[in-house]
Parts: C-alpha cells; structure tokens; sequence
C-alpha cells in the first residue's frame, strides 16, 4: 500500500487538476467503494500526461524552429556539413557495435556447444565468411576470437595495407579521422569492391579470357562448358541488375531499409535502441520539417522565376536568372539536406553542353545551386511537371517528348542553335537517358556529342549512407517520402576538363571517350549495355533486336576461337 | 539488396537445402535473396520468362538450354510427386541445379557437384529429347545454337560428323554418358564447370 502513499505524497499534489480526488470522489458518490489499483495507475498516467503535453509541445515547436532554420540559412553557416559529421561518428560506432555483437555471439555459441555448429562448413568457409562481413561493414579484424580486447583497423588505406590498426578503446576522433582520410575516390571504389566476386568490368572478359586460354583447336564437346558456366554466374548474379538496385552499404546506417544483418541489430539492445530513436527522429522532426521546407521553397522558386520570366530578354535577365535560381535551387535542396561538394571550381562549365551520370531526379537540381544551367529534358506531368514549366519561363530550358520523332529532330535543332550563343548558359544533359544506382554508368546517347562544341564531363557520386538517392521504382511522391526519411543527401560533384570531338572521331567514339573519363574520375563500372536493357530488367519488352545483334555477337565470338590451327595435325578440323 | 523476404525461409528449409546441396547457410540466404528478386510475380516460383528476363542469360547461345536445365529436374520429379508442374522452379529445385556448380572441395563430402554431376549436367545439355544419349541431330543443334548462321550448314555437318566419330566408340550412332565422360577424361571439368558463389 505503500505506492499509494507515494502517489499521495508526491505525484498528486504536482498535478495541476487533481484527478485523482476527483476520481475517488465520483467512485464514493456513485459506487461506494475504493477504485482498484490499476484505475489509480491510469489515474496518475492521464494525469501525468496531460499535464506534461504542453511542455513536450513547446519542445517539439523549438526543435522544430530550430531545424527550419538550419535548412534555410544552415549553407552559409555549414551547418549542414556539421551534421553529416555527427552522422558519421553515430554510423562508425554503430559499425563497431556490431562486430562486438557479432563476435559475443560467436564466443557464447562455440563455449555452449564446444564445437562449430554449422557441420557442413569447414574452416576455410567460416573464416572466409568472417572476413567478408568486416569487409561489407568497413573493418578488418586482425586478432582471433580468444583475446580479451579485440583489435580492429579501419580500411582507411588499400584493404591489403597493414598500417592504422587502433584498439577498440580508442577515441571515438580517432577513428573518425581515419575515415577521414579516405578523400581519394579511386580508395574509395577498391573498398567497395567485393573480392573474390567476379567484378562487371571482368564478367565479359572472362568469357571471352577463358576461350584464349583453351588448348582445344577443334570443336570438342567441351567447348559449351564456358557458356554454361557464365550462363549459371549470370543467373547467380549479374552485372545490370546490380546496376539497377540499392547500393550495398559498407556500414549500417539505422535505417531499417537497408537491414542486411538483422541477428546482430536484434541482439544488442543499445543497436535497437538507437535504431527507435533514429526512427523518432527522422518521422517526427526531420520529415514534417522538410515537408514544410519543399512546400515553402517551391512556391518561392515558382514566384520568383515567373517574376523574372517577365523581365525583357537581355544581360540583365539572365544575371538576375542565374542568382535567383541557383538561391531558389539551394532552398529546395535545403528541404532533402543536401550536401553537395564541388570539386575543381576552375572547369566549372561556361556555354556548351555539360553532361553528367544521371541517378536521380534531382541531379539537375543539385548540379544548378552552383552553376547556371539550360535543362533538357522529357516533359513529365504532377509535381515535377508543374515545375518544369515554372522554370521554362524563365530562361532557354528544352522540354520535348520522347516518343514524338519530330520533336526528336527539332530538339537537335534547339540545341545547335542554342550553342550558338556562347553568353547563354551551359547546357545540361545526362546522355545515359535513364537513371542508373551509382556504381555502372551504361552507354551514352550519341545526340549530344553530334553538336560542335565544348562538352564539359561532370562527375557525381553519391555516398549512399546517409541516404540512398537512387530511384528505380515507384511513383515521385514515395521517392520523395523516401529521401526525407532518410538522414541526408550526400554527393560530390567533379568538374572534368573540357573535350571536343575530333577532327575525324564518330559521334559514338567521342561519347564513349566522355564516358570513361567520367568513369574513371569517380570509379564507375563501364558497361557495355544501352539504356534499353533496364526496361529488360523491369519487364517491358522493347529490347528484342538489341538481344538478337548481341547473340550474334557471341556466336561470331564462339567462331573465331574455333578458327584454323597453326599445325597439319589431321585431328584437328580446319574450316575456311 | 532488399531482404524483405528472408522471413519467408523457414530454419527447417535451410537446414534440409545445406544437407541436400551443401551450400552454407549464408550462402542459401543469398541465393534466396536472388531468387525474391528474379521472383517478379512474387509468386514464391521462377517462370522461363523470370530466368530470360536476365540480359546477360537472354544473349547466351546455351540460354535456352540452361533454362531448360532448372524445368527438366521438374519433369523427373513429376514422375514421383504429380503435383509440381513444370512450368515453374520453386526455391529448392533452384538451388539443387546451381548446387551442380559449387567448387569441389577436397576435404568435403560432394554430392551434387562432384565431377560425375558435372559431366552429367553437360550431357543433359545436349541431350534435347532427355532420352539418355546424343545423336548426330543433337549435336548439330548445340552448334546451330552456338555459332548461328556464320557457317553453311554442310560445314555444321561435317563437324557434327567428325564430333561423333572421335566419340562414339561402340559406333552405334549415338554417343552414351560413358563415352561422354571418357572423351572429356582429361578436361578440366572443377574448373569450368564452377562458378564462385559469395557468401
């Protein structure tokens, strides 16, 4: 009874309307009895709440406030970039959580049972298994399980580098700047290359490598065999529609989206715990902050560009076009947290055509809030359509329709003549036609590369921790629900060093050369697909007399290496 | 990728797979993921179209015939459970054929892919009509398949022709599983008959 008393004492005199007397006062009048002990509980919670909702109220209104502003003005005050840095540290502890986790799990299971549990795996499978999962969360465990302190060194360098090992009492700082070191994006891409998979760029070679290496000159019922393997590896994984899923993470980031191991979160009751918060987080605060924050900024984009499309043609209209737009530009970015860094200022694009890898509807957007552009694109309807047209008013943008063959030709025609003018701003397109998950780049359009002019590369890569920018399925409104549940919008934008065609260089030849250097500038896997094989991958069925030209291909391939032998030995078969 | 659907494999599925086929329990996870993933439907089964849908197995010459691979083991299990149909690959079955193409491990109890099963799964390739042995006609057709119309078809013949000569050894006009896998007895068959799967 003595809870009672408690509540007597100290919770019901805080309370404001005091429901408790009020509550056994009713019961008195009307039932002549004591309440039960779970009323009273109820009682006090009701009254606890009610009493505390306004001041959780004003709480959320100031973090509310608070967060708006970080969004508007955050850029001038870099605000933003702190944040990824405090997301950082969050997803570097997280990733050494899980390895403690992991690794308790396994010392608790080998003491209960002394022996290994899985009987069909031997040593081999279950170290090379291990190694694996540090690689896949960015770690690389150097001791075995038996020591007390396990050591870790973070793939900061070439994951074969034995440098940068740091015990797991060491600050949190520490590490983080390890992580920071890694600036060089070739580094970056060798992390996230899996070994022992068969990488895209070699999938093809290795078809065509393992031909070379065959001692066989005649056809010999064991010349399928390497058909049926790649066949099979196909089936097990391949390269395009890896190219056109969610990018593997290296590190857990408290999504539930991207959940690959979900034992080790399930165990750890601080992982749960972090992930609900994370969870509150980013539904309570951070989504109908960035709501407000799109709504707001579109309707001042919309305004300030309609006033500006009413301004007379002329010098003037386009300086006031590239400052309004890119300030507008930076506000709607500001509602997904974007953080965009540009590298290589001095190739900044300036008339021409700029092109770029595509992965996301906003890339445009992201590419503009540091420089003037001229967008071409599809004409779409909803959202993004109702944009579209805002912004046409304002400077020279191209819309056109896909499918019309006519608009097809006159779009050239816009383009020639819009490079024409070298005090126009650059125009902007992404060759590759549709948007593909950053880590392939497929096989560029030739149209913009038939134009006579500078082509300026840009480079983007996305990091996919804080949030995944990709988007290959779904309507616009989930895409964008999407983006503002996650943490932010992460990507570095590199300006490459113009190119222009060659004197006597195809259109096609140029834009591949384009293509690689980009490629090369942010580690992207070239593939040797168009952007007709994604509607292969999701199910349309355009892409018939692109298979069949590519099967010939192959069985020209097959032919050639059964090609006449050097010797007269008459059990080899010769063909002309 | 998205992993929705692993609460869909029960413990007991896995255990049975690892015991059938020999792949680790992370491993069939994997696979399990691919094969949600090739599941458009998401029927929970694989249709020719779900396997043809991959480009890089859809410009395969052998495409076809790999397919047809991962339905025949239906055909034969038909036989003795009438209700599977062989118009669609459910998980087991589809593991049980890449089984075939696991690396052989030396110290390890190999089933499906020993280099007997190997050998056997190329035969079935060009088995076309399932009936145990390769004729000439056969023959042709793998070539047709893999080299297309680049030769004349008197040139397909002969080689045809010169195939079953080298092979057929009791010369009765068609080539057993026996003859099959002595001509093939100095082929590297573990290493092109394999295929490294992650875990």
């Amino acid at each position: 009874m003595d809870y009672l008393n408690h509540v007597r004492n100290y919770v019901a005199p805080a309370l404001e309307n005091d429901i408790w007397t009020t509550i056994d006062s009713l019961r008195k009048v009307f039932l002549h009895e004591e309440p039960s002990t779970i009323e009273k509980m109820y009682a006090c919670f009701w009254s606890a709440m009610s009493s505390a909702l306004p001041y959780a109220a004003t709480v959320y209104w100031y973090i509310f406030t608070t967060l708006l502003l970080v969004a508007t003005v955050g850029r001038k005050l870099k605000l933003r970039r702190f944040y990824i840095q405090v997301l950082d540290r969050v997803f570097s502890w997280v990733a050494v959580k899980m390895v403690v986790t992991a690794n308790k799990e396994k010392m608790r299971r080998r003491m209960s049972l002394g022996e290994v549990d899985d009987l069909t795996s031997d040593d081999d499978d279950e170290s090379e298994s291990e190694t694996t999962f540090y690689r896949d969360i960015g770690l690389e465990k150097q001791e075995n399980l038996d020591e007390e302190v396990i050591q870790y060194k973070i793939q900061a360098e070439h994951p074969n580098s034995s440098q940068n090992s740091k015990s797991l009492e060491s600050s949190w700082e520490e590490i983080f700047s390890e992580i920071e070191k890694t600036e060089t994006v070739a580094e970056h891409t060798e992390m996230q290359k899996i070994p022992g998979s068969i990488s895209c760029e070699n999938q093809q070679k290795s078809l065509d490598g393992s031909f070379k290496k065959s001692e066989e000159l005649h056809f010999s019922l064991d010349a399928p065999m390497v058909y049926l393997s790649a066949g099979v590896r196909a089936i097990v994984d391949n390269c395009v529609n890896s190219s056109f899923s969610r990018e593997q993470l290296k590190t857990w980031n408290l999504l539930s989206r991207t959940i690959v191991r979900k034992k080790e979160i399930a165990k750890s009751r601080t992982l749960a715990g972090f992930f609900f918060i994370g969870l509150i987080i980013r539904y309570c605060f951070l989504m109908p902050m960035r709501v407000l924050v799109l709504i707001l900024s579109l309707t001042n984009l919309s305004l300030w560009t309609f006033m500006v499309g009413r301004l007379p043609q002329g010098p003037f209209k386009r300086m006031i076009n590239a400052y309004v737009v890119s300030w507008g530009f930076d506000f709607v970015a500001g509602s997904l947290s974007v953080v965009a860094r540009f590298h290589d200022k001095h190739n900044r694009p300036s008339g021409g055509i700029a092109v770029a890898n595509h992965t996301s509807p906003i890339d445009g957007m992201i590419l503009a809030t540091d420089n003037c552009y001229d967008m071409v694109g599809q004409r779409t309807k909803g959202l993004l359509g109702m944009f579209m047209s805002a912004l046409a008013k304002s400077s020279a943008h191209i819309w056109f329709e896909r499918t019309d063959a006519r608009d097809r030709q006159a779009t050239t025609r816009l383009l020639w003549e819009h490079t024409q003018h070298p005090e126009l701003p650059p125009i902007l397109i992404f060759p590759e036609g549709v948007c593909v998950n950053n880590t392939a780049i497929l096989e560029f359009r030739k149209g913009a590369f038939e134009v006579d002019c500078d082509i300026f590369p840009i480079a983007i890569k996305f990091d996919p921790v804080y949030g995944d920018a990709f988007w290959f399925e779904g309507g616009f409104t989930s895409y964008c629900m999407s983006m503002m549940t996650s943490w932010a919008i992460v990507c570095d934008v590199h300006y490459l060093p113009p190119m222009r065609r060659g004197q006597d260089e195809s259109a096609s030849h140029f834009a591949n050369r384009v293509r690689s250097a980009i490629a090369k500038k942010v580690g992207l896997v070239e593939l040797p697909w168009n952007s007709l094989v994604k509607s292969s991958v999701f199910g349309t069925e355009k892409w018939d007399k692109l298979k069949v030209d590519r099967q010939r291909e192959q069985q020209k391939q097959f032919l050639r290496e059964l090609s006449p032998s050097q010797t007269s030995d008459p059990g080899v078969f010769k063909f002309r | 990728m998205g992993n929705k659907h692993s609460l869909m494999l029960q413990d007991s599925d896995i255990k049975s797979i690892q015991a059938d086929t020999g792949f680790s329990a992370s491993q069939i996870e994997r696979l399990y993921s691919r094969f949600t993933s090739l599941d458009k439907g998401n029927s929970g089964s694989l249709s020719r179209e779900d396997f043809l849908r991959i480009p890089e197995l859809a410009i395969n010459p052998l495409g076809d015939r790999i397919v047809h691979a991962f339905f025949q083991d239906n055909t034969t299990s038909a036989r003795r459970a009438p209700h599977t149909s062989d118009c669609w690959v459910n998980f087991k079955q589809f593991v049980r054929v890449l089984a075939h193409f696991r690396p052989i491990k030396r110290n390890q109890e190999n089933k499906l892919n020993s280099r007997e099963e190997k050998l056997r799964f190329a035969f079935k390739m060009y088995d076309l009509d399932d009936d145990g042995s390769i004729t000439r006609d056969e023959v042709l057709a793998v070539l047709h398949m893999m080299v297309g119309e680049n030769i004349s078809e008197d040139q397909l013949i002969s080689i045809a022709e010169r195939t079953m000569l080298e092979a057929d050894v009791d010369n009765n006009q068609m080539i057993t599983f026996q003859e099959f896998c002595t001509i093939l007895e100095r082929t590297d068959v573990e290493q092109k008959m394999s295929i490294k799967f992650l875990k």
